[in-house]
């Protein structure tokens, strides 16, 4: 009580302190929520990842980075390999400029993608929002990745138009906060025959059993091992990503990105906490004399410097309680006028919520240390004279 | 005997001599006035007695514990628990109420008192102060807020309560009052009073009164 009365006391100085460290706990919160929402994006492609090796050609026939039927019968034989899942990638909107979930039309062979699935993790797993997967042999139907639904407002029963193609929309998939959110998945016999339809050279080599991606999966931590023996039976021209390496430079870049997101952050909210050494230093002068009497009547150099210390605590406190507020209100708007590229921005969880304000508590009292120390070392009778 | 100055010497860097070979006794349940003008050495005789500062030499006994023996850090149990101050004005935390002020000497008591509150109350009602009990000293006239210090003074039950200028700040009217509130005290519980002073109003109303000049007590 006499912590927040002596803040309301000088409650324009107390104010403008506390407002400043919100405004830095509010550039925390926001770059934050922007790390966390890259975090995310890296742990789900990494859950994603973490069984699959995957295999991109960067020639094939006349360097049209196309892997062939033999392509993928010696890759299943590789020992390790477990399964071998296809796709055809092609971009949904090839005049699309820069997006935050890039959308993609995969063309997946139904049984040999659902089997892919049930061998991956939990975490791996794409699940169904909405709908349902089509029935083999179906043509024209699709499963969009949430933020494609979201950002070309699409249910399940709506029809998507894609490279001229019109795609019925049989399921909707939950979130990942990964790639996926911007694929919609079709049957790997459409995805073909758009590409050989915009494709003259494909369509006069009369090629049939082409895919433009394929992933092998592993055994969980054989990603090193088995990659290796790909490389070593796959003819030239393969470019081979195993998990670990995946996991690696993702943890890296990840780490990288949130050192210097959540720095840039900190420098913000250390500026708030130095007008809480200044404020907290006025206070002391101010109330000298206080201080004298209360050593008068008992209180200990600890009663003092606690006494202080918990007032810059608690500025501190509610300037991240205040700052973390705008943050959440700064992140829900800005999500919210992005809300048609279909993902959203920033993603603000309660870790980052609470680790803003348990900073900015602990910023506060370690900004009072200073001021606290000297209130506690002032002498009782230099103090009493003080007016 | 309650309190035992001796041969107590204060001197302040640039060589002035605050106290002179200062001897002197105070005996449990008497009001002593110590009078004199303003540089006499009767605050920092005072500041000595409070434990708030050290002597260049002599002892200081009080209650049968030789305090300037203590080391630094023992000295604010000493006033916590065998000492109450009152002094001339702005004796109390703004930012607290009548009744907290009352109670702050029983929250810096290890381990906390759970009945604080309620001795406090009992102490304001002593000086008669109830019906203010939730006021901030700004809501207070001058008399309230010396009768809320008094009230603080006497809530650990001091062996002894060192008043420096305490109606330095009022009107004789409301000195009176106040003076006759100490003297109550006084007879009421023995309490122990040692007053600072140069109103011979409060001179009156000592049972003693010593007188110092240049550092040295020259009436006793």
């Amino acid at each position: 009580m006499e912590i927040l009365r002596n803040l309301y006391r000088r409650r324009a100085r107390a104010g403008l302190t506390i407002l400043g460290i919100a405004v830095g706990i509010l550039a925390f919160t926001v770059m934050g929520g922007m790390a966390e929402k890259i975090n995310l994006i890296i742990r789900g492609s990494e859950a994603y990842f973490s069984r699959r090796i995957a295999v991109r050609s960067m020639g094939g026939p006349l360097r049209l980075n196309l892997l062939m039927g033999d392509d993928i019968q010696a890759l299943a034989g590789v020992p390790g390999v477990q399964w071998v899942e296809t796709h055809i990638m092609l971009p949904m909107d090839e005049t699309a400029g820069f997006e935050l979930a890039p959308r993609f039309l995969v063309g997946v062979d139904l049984p040999n993608f659902l089997r892919a699935q049930a061998m991956a993790g939990a975490e791996g797993r794409l699940q169904l929002h909405r709908g349902t997967w089509w029935q083999p042999g179906q043509r024209n139907v699709a499963v969009l990745g949430r933020a494609v639904a979201r950002k070309l407002k699409l249910k399940a029963g709506d029809t998507l138009v894609a490279r001229d193609a019109r795609f019925k929309v049989v399921g909707v998939l939950e979130e990942t906060l990964s790639m996926p959110d911007g694929w919609a998945f079709v049957p790997q016999e459409d995805a073909r025959a758009l590409l050989v339809k915009d494709s003259a050279l494909i369509k006069d080599l009369d090629l049939k059993s082409f895919v433009t991606n394929a992933y092998a999966l592993v055994a969980p931590g054989e990603g090193d091992k088995v990659t290796d023996r790909i490389a070593e039976s796959l003819r030239r021209g393969f470019l081979l990503y195993s998990p670990q390496q995946l996991t690696r430079a993702a943890g890296q870049a990840s780490a990288l990105l949130t050192t210097a997101i959540m720095g840039a952050g900190a420098v913000a909210v250390i500026v708030g906490a130095l007008s809480v050494i200044n404020t907290m230093f006025i206070a002391v002068g101010e109330r000298t004399r206080e201080i004298g009497i209360k050593k008068a009547i008992g209180a200990s150099r600890g009663d003092i410097l606690a006494e202080f210390l918990s007032e810059a605590t608690v500025m501190g406190l509610l300037g991240g309680l205040l700052g973390v507020g705008l943050g959440a209100a700064v992140i829900f708007a800005i999500n919210w006028f992005t809300a048609d590229q279909g993902t959203p921005v920033f993603v603000l969880t309660w870790r980052l919520g609470l680790s803003a304000v348990g900073f900015s508590a602990f910023l506060g009292a370690a900004a009072g240390l200073l001021p606290a120390w000297r209130a506690a070392g002032l002498d009782p009778v230099a103090s009493l004279r003080e007016l | 005997m309650l309190v035992e100055a001796k041969h107590l010497y204060k001197v302040y860097p640039m060589g002035v001599k605050a106290l002179d070979d200062v001897d002197l006794t105070v005996h449990k349940g008497e009001i002593l006035g110590i009078m004199g003008r303003s540089g006499s050495g009767k605050s920092t005789l005072l500041h000595l007695l409070g434990c708030l500062d050290r002597p260049s030499a002599g002892s200081v006994t009080i209650d049968g514990v030789n305090v300037t023996r203590l080391p630094d850090s023992a000295l604010p149990a000493v006033r916590l628990g065998k000492l109450g101050f009152i002094f001339q004005a702005h004796n109390l935390v703004r930012s607290l109420t009548a009744l907290e002020n009352v109670a702050l000497p029983l929250r810096y008591r290890r381990p906390r008192p759970g009945d604080a509150t309620e001795k406090a109350r009992a102490a304001l009602e002593a000086v008669g102060l109830t019906d203010r009990m939730h006021h901030l000293p700004s809501q207070l006239s001058g008399g309230q807020q010396q009768r809320v210090a008094i009230a603080r003074a006497l809530v650990n039950g001091p062996a002894l309560v060192l008043a420096d200028e305490p109606t330095g700040a009022l009107d004789s009217h409301t000195a009176r009052e106040l003076l006759m509130l100490l003297r109550g005290l006084c007879a009421e519980r023995g309490q122990t009073f040692v007053i600072v002073t140069h109103d011979p109003l409060v001179a009156k109303a000592c049972d003693r009164v010593i007188t110092m000049e240049d550092g040295r007590i020259r009436a006793g």
